[in-house]
């Protein structure tokens, strides 16, 4: 094995030359230092600097032949105090420590004392099958592949880039290389193959979070070279939300949107709690119903429309105590993307958004934690190496403590018996077996309950299971096989009156195999391909007396088995450095699954109990339904600043949740897909302008939609949902239609950094079926629950030292559409109220305007712990934000109402510890 | 049972008591929507086509925010119940507030019933609909948890198998109420002094009240192995309530139900129970059984069902164990002189027009039931109280 050595030369290009360098032979036993020292100077031309007197008398015994004089002279000092360095002609000795000529690798980092491994002075490493070589520093020039080989027209550089402090992989980062313009992003693992020309390259980097950084390399022969990257360790200087600031105008994505947990930990949230949903919540063209929902609407789409990934896993519940929180834990969330327009193909299965959540991969360098504690909270985290630095763990756990509120409640109020309360856990175990084989274990539980008196109960739990390995084939070619298991259900219990007590629950249970597979084809082609199969069983409902007493009559709805699986293929095509395309298509087939009963109803008209036909017993597969999905999506940039985007995608959604309230609620169930219920599908068409400004640190984007959904489920007035063995009866096939205009300017660096956003847009429904005899609003479009057509949002944080820094969040919009009765009248000795048309009024229009200040105490690193405190109050201006308006009769009389949820400055404080 | 109402009900109640401890933060207040495009004089039909009377109230609905007066009554109507084989029985105008009459003897089970209504020159009518058979009432009765508790008025009732699992129920009530205190005389500024004795009704120590339902009550054992109500509650009363002082009576009616007919009254109630809370189902409005035959684009509100009644009138004796009066305080604020003979808020509990400084007098409150009552007696009322 052949080490050369060669002198160093880091920082300066002008300094890349030391090969010329003169070599040395010397054979002096036993002389002083100083003689060695001279010889040096003389052979090499090199200058030796040194304290004098010091080392000048120590004797020495030095022998060699045509060798560095760097080498010699650390020959020459080995067993004594002193160490040798070297910065071009000039040789340099110290004691003790040694003397960095190169920047520090970890700038802000701090000093690793005593590393006298002389690989880390060598100015250039070489890979040539010898060692793994992590670039760590922007000074150094990395070396990949021997010289003498072949010349090729290109060769792929391949690596992972991680982070410098915890070995987290990091996602997302953009790399690339100016001349020629050759660029690439790593994916969900870190991992990324760029196609160069053989030759020496700055390769540029960013990546959300971080710090922009570059790497001198030179490209021999196909290689591999590991980044290590060093986080932003502030919280606010470039503290991007979404960053990627070439990459905003370079990718071919649109509508896409990243967010890093530790960079959204300022945004002020009601009682300090760190809520990653409502962060979704203020992105452009993301909406909600109200404040304390964590359903959400994206472009127009459906609550039951948006494809929720906690690492892999699908969350049928997002939310804690009825939308107050969502139950993903802060801690342990590493980063998320929103894709609201160019849906990857190996996506499916949601017809309006996917929200692709990922947990932190554990600190594989050292043992570390943080808590928390806030008003309603409390979290604790656990993380590091497990036996050895190839594997690590990360696990999470948050509870509540509400029940003491219930408990303070008066005991006449008849809540005093309830509590309620949640708590989630999360763990995850990462073991690199090799550079080519990578193993993810992910567990996910999380169970809310709540009682409000000692006869009602209620509790849900989603949990996951998941196992994924990576594999990589060649340095081309890589694939991820996962497989996973996921669960939801609830249970509600009855109990006042014993003759009708009851139980209810409700269960998703589903399995899911998935392999993705990512092919570097060329310079110009990345393709992705892969299979994915999931298998559906649903508990629709199971209604069982509670207590001997009980008279209920079991009821057992049939359970729903389906299989959906899809088959995709897309591929990233940069037909010029300018032009970008990315074509995707996804065959997608739903197989309904037996045995079932069901009914068939007369044809021309829709499914009602007057229109049944017949019953049929099937079991197998009873029913499919197929197509493709297609997804589109194009680029041209006219400079590196500034470019326009199109796209186009279809999908296909085989699910349908059954709710006719307004906002997601917690007993909501979900129903597939059969022989009367047809899957719904959605097109999507967007374009938009990605114009950066002022060094990419401020990015515009205007991004227009045009949506339209069929097949949308929306109920028949009076409509029973639960335990309904005839759902189809009950259910109206809706279309939908919603478009769009959607300004951002984003600011990502600087002491002032944050977004604006506003949005205009619609959704509108109809009930355009023929076969409907009284269609809502005369078969004409009306609004959906969400149509807020003004949205503007500001989020903001300034800076005014490292430590301390103030965050503002204002949300404006258009009250949401309401329907509102008419007309009044006397009925039974009450008086009741006359409903006209389906959402033809607003509530008045929302405004709320959130702040909170946050100190980080110290970043020193040798601190234990490190601590951060953020106060500030939700809603300051405390205006009484309208959830609903609404008229309900009190002993027979009507009387009109304003509900807000949040109507008064609520203030906050929460503390956070990382050790 | 709508389950999915009953537990969102749950949680619709709690969330906001929830918030409201986290500092009352949740604000309800009192909200009067403006620019709505109302909608006025849609005819309102109510009532329900049964054995013996018919009783059919015709009204018009008014808009949102107007307020009720006499002319939302429809009295110059014609309204007649039709059978199905050709009878008509006609009605006719029983006071000035839109009610009427229609007496159909016993209905024929085989045969179906509608309505017709003619009015302001429109012509209405119900769909022909089956009578449904009412079972009798298992009994109706005063429940508590415990003692303190707030204190239900229970009805019970079963039915075959076969038959309807779909109720409704009406109450009429009625009770007696005493003052604390006997009051002899008042003064009063237009007549001076009036003496008052328990002889006659002359007296402001004994009056009565009387209520009836207020809501649209319904409930039904769909979900249930036999077709059985336990215990339906109709109405939920402090025990501090004045209902259960002296002596309680009541009426209580009930009809079997369509599902139909059900499913169109559960909605009505539903749209004034829930409808703005958390998790509220969007209110939808649906079509009842009656029509506007000359133009069938003109809404009509209503639902004619058509079922024998079944009724149960008794008075509760178990108000006694329930009843948890106020303190009123009424000893301690009795008081004497002749500072407080002209005064209108104080009653006599001793007279003597010689004496005027050794008079004793308390408040109103204590010695004049009529501030909460009247003193309309119904002639059944069982005891000697005048």
């Amino acid at each position: 094995m052949k080490i050369r050595l060669s002198l160093l030369v880091v920082g300066l290009l002008s300094s890349w030359l030391a090969e010329a360098q003169q070599t040395v032979s010397l054979d002096m036993p036993q002389v002083r230092l100083q003689t060695v020292f001279e010889a040096i100077e003389s052979q090499s031309g090199c200058r030796v600097y040194r304290l004098p007197g010091e080392a000048d008398t120590l004797i020495v015994s030095v022998r060699c032949q045509r060798e560095e004089p760097l080498f010699v002279l650390r020959k020459a000092l080995k067993g004594t105090p002193f160490l040798a360095s070297a910065y071009g002609k000039a040789l340099f000795v110290t004691k003790g420590d040694s003397l960095r000529v190169d920047l520090p690798e970890h700038y802000f980092g701090g000093w690793r004392q005593g590393a006298a491994d002389a690989d880390e002075y060598a100015g250039i490493s070489l890979m040539g099958g010898r060692k793994d070589q992590k670039a760590t520093s922007e000074n150094k020039v990395y070396e990949v592949g021997e010289p003498t080989d072949r010349p090729q027209s290109k060769v792929a550089l391949t690596g992972n880039v991680t982070d410098f402090k915890t070995g987290e992989p990091m996602v997302g980062v953009a790399l690339f290389v100016k001349d020629p313009v050759v660029g690439t992003t790593t994916d969900a693992f870190g991992y990324y193959t760029l196609q160069l020309p053989p030759g020496r390259h700055e390769l540029f980097i960013q990546g959300l979070g971080m710090k922009d950084s570059r790497r001198q390399v030179i490209v021999h022969a196909a290689g591999k070279l590991d980044i290590e990257l060093e986080e932003q360790v502030y919280s606010l200087k470039e503290v991007t939300i979404s960053s990627e600031k070439i990459a905003n105008v370079k990718s071919t994505t649109m509508g896409v949107e990243r967010l890093k947990v530790k960079d959204i930990k300022n945004i002020p949230m009601a009682f300090g709690e760190v809520d990653i949903m409502k962060v979704v919540m203020a992105l452009p063209g993301v909406k909600a119903v109200g404040e304390a929902s964590s359903g959400f609407n994206v472009r127009g789409g459906a609550t039951d429309q948006n494809l929720i990934l906690f690492n892999d896993g699908t969350i049928y519940n997002p939310t804690h105590l009825f939308g107050f929180f969502s139950v993903f834990n802060p801690d342990v969330v590493k980063d998320m993307e929103l894709y609201k327009s160019s849906i990857p193909a190996k996506y499916g299965g949601r017809i309006s958004s996917v929200l692709d959540i990922n947990s932190r991969e554990g600190n594989k360098k050292k043992f570390a934690g943080s808590a928390s504690f806030g008003l309603l909270t409390s979290r604790l985290t656990l993380e590091g190496p497990l036996f050895s630095e190839k594997t690590s763990f990360i696990v999470g756990g948050r509870t509540t403590y509400s029940d003491w509120i219930l408990k303070k409640l008066p005991e006449k109020s008849g809540y005093s018996d309830g509590n309620a309360g949640f708590y989630d856990l999360n763990g995850t175990i990462n073991h690199k077996f090799d550079e080519r084989n990578n193993l993810y274990l992910n567990g996910y539980y999380s169970r809310d309950r709540f009682r409000f008196n000692a006869f009602d109960r209620y509790a849900y739990q989603n949990a996951n299971g998941s196992a994924k390995w990576r594999h990589i084939f060649t340095d081309k070619f890589t694939g991820v096989f996962t497989a996973g298991y996921d669960h939801y259900s609830y249970q509600t219990q009855e109990t006042e009156n014993p003759v009708n007590a009851y139980s209810l629950a409700f269960r998703v249970d589903q399995a899911f195999a998935k392999t993705d597979f990512t092919c570097y084809l060329s310079e110009k082609h990345t393709l992705d391909f892969g299979l994915n199969a999931l298998y559906y069983s649903l508990l629709p409902g199971e209604y069982l007396p509670y207590g001997d007493e009980s008279l209920v009559r079991e009821d057992r709805m049939q359970r729903e088995k389906a299989l959906e699986s899809a088959l995709y293929v897309g591929d990233r095509w940069d037909i010029t450095p300018e032009l970008s395309l990315n074509v995707g298509v996804r065959y997608s087939m739903f197989n309904a699954m037996g045995p079932r009963t069901y009914n068939t109803y007369v044809g021309d008209q829709l499914p009602s109990l007057s229109t049944i036909d017949g019953t049929v017993d099937k079991t197998g597969m009873f029913k499919t339904y197929h197509g493709p999905e297609f997804r589109v999506s194009a680029r041209y940039a006219f400079s590196g600043d500034f470019s326009v985007k199109a796209g186009f995608n279809t999908m296909r959604q085989n699910i349908h949740k059954l709710s006719n309230t307004t906002i997601m609620s917690p007993t909501d169930t979900w129903k597939l897909s059969d022989a009367n219920i047809k899957p719904q599908t959605g097109m999507q068409a967007a374009a938009g302008l990605y114009k950066n400004f002022l060094n990419n640190t401020i990015e515009v984007s205007l991004e227009g939609y045009y949506k339209t959904m069929e097949n949308y489920l929306d109920y028949r007035n009076g409509a029973e949902l639960l335990m309904n063995h005839h759902i189809e009866t009950d259910v109206l096939p809706v279309e939908g239609r919603a478009y769009g205009v959607e300004l951002m300017v984003k600011k990502t660096q600087g002491k002032l950094n944050g977004w604006v956003s506003y949005t205009y847009s619609r959704t509108q429904l109809r009930q355009s079926d023929p076969m409907i005899v009284n269609p809502v609003n005369r078969g004409d479009w009306y609004s959906a629950d969400f149509d807020k057509p003004h949205d503007l949002k500001f989020v903001g944080n300034y800076k005014f030292t490292h430590r301390f820094s103030f965050s503002l969040n204002c949300d404006y919009s258009t009250g949401r559409p309401i329907t509102l009765p008419v007309s009044k009248y006397h009925y039974g000795g009450g008086e009741f109220v006359y409903y006209s048309d389906r959402n033809q009024y607003r509530i008045p229009d929302f405004f709320r305007m959130d702040a909170s200040f946050n100190i980080e105490p110290s970043h020193h690193l040798t601190l234990l712990t490190h601590s951060t405190i953020s106060f500030g109050v939700y809603n300051i201006t405390g205006r009484k934000n309208a959830y609903s308006v609404y008229y309900v009769a009190e002993n027979g009389k009507l009387k009109g109402y304003k509900m807000a949820i949040f109507g008064i400055p609520i203030p906050f404080v929460s503390y956070n510890i990382k050790f | 049972m709508k389950i999915r109402d009953k537990a969102r009900s749950m949680i619709t109640v709690c969330i906001p008591m929830l918030i409201a401890w986290l500092g009352c933060v949740s604000c309800i207040s009192d909200y009067e929507p403006k620019g709505i495009d109302m909608i006025r004089d849609l005819l309102v039909v109510d009532g329900i086509i049964t054995n013996g009377e018919t009783k059919i109230s015709l009204r018009k609905s008014i808009g949102l925010t107007d307020k009720f007066n006499k002319n939302e009554f429809v009295n110059g109507a014609k309204v007649t119940v039709e059978r199905q084989d050709g009878v008509h029985y006609v009605g006719t105008l029983i006071s000035d507030k839109g009610e009427y009459r229609i007496t159909t003897g016993e209905l024929d089970m085989e045969q179906s019933y509608r309505l017709r209504v003619l009015s302001d020159g429109l012509e209405y009518e119900s769909d022909y609909v089956m009578p449904v058979a009412t079972p009798p009432i298992d009994n109706v009765k005063f429940q508590q948890a415990g003692q303190g508790e707030e204190v239900h008025l229970c009805v019970s009732t079963h039915n075959d198998r076969e038959g309807s699992k779909y109720y409704r129920w009406m109450y009429k009530e009625n009770w007696e109420i005493k003052a604390e205190m006997f009051m002899v005389a008042e003064y009063t500024t237009d007549k001076g002094i009036i003496k008052y004795d328990m002889m006659s009704s002359n007296n402001a120590y004994y009056c009565w009240n009387k209520d009836s339902t207020k809501a649209i009550l319904l409930g039904t054992s769909d979900k249930l192995t036999e077709n059985v109500i336990s215990n339906k509650r109709l109405l939920t009363i402090s025990p501090e309530n004045q209902r259960l002082s002296v002596m309680y009576h009541v009426e209580v009616e009930q009809y079997a139900l369509h599902r139909e007919a059900y499913d169109y009254y559960f909605n009505l109630q539903k749209n004034v129970e829930e409808p703005g809370s958390l998790f509220a189902p969007i209110p939808s409005e649906l079509k009842g059984n009656i029509r506007c035959v000359s133009n069938p684009e003109i809404p009509v509100i209503g639902y004619v069902e058509v079922a024998t009644v079944a009724r149960d009138k008794r008075f509760l004796p178990e108000i006694k164990e329930m009843y948890r009066p106020l303190h009123s305080g009424c000893a301690q604020a009795v008081v004497t002189g002749a500072e407080y003979s002209m005064d209108t808020g104080y009653g006599f509990l001793s007279y003597n027009p010689m004496l005027s400084d050794e008079n004793m007098l308390a408040p109103k409150r204590c010695v004049d039931c009529r501030l909460s009552g009247t003193k309309n007696r119904p002639s059944w009322w069982p005891n000697d109280h005048l």
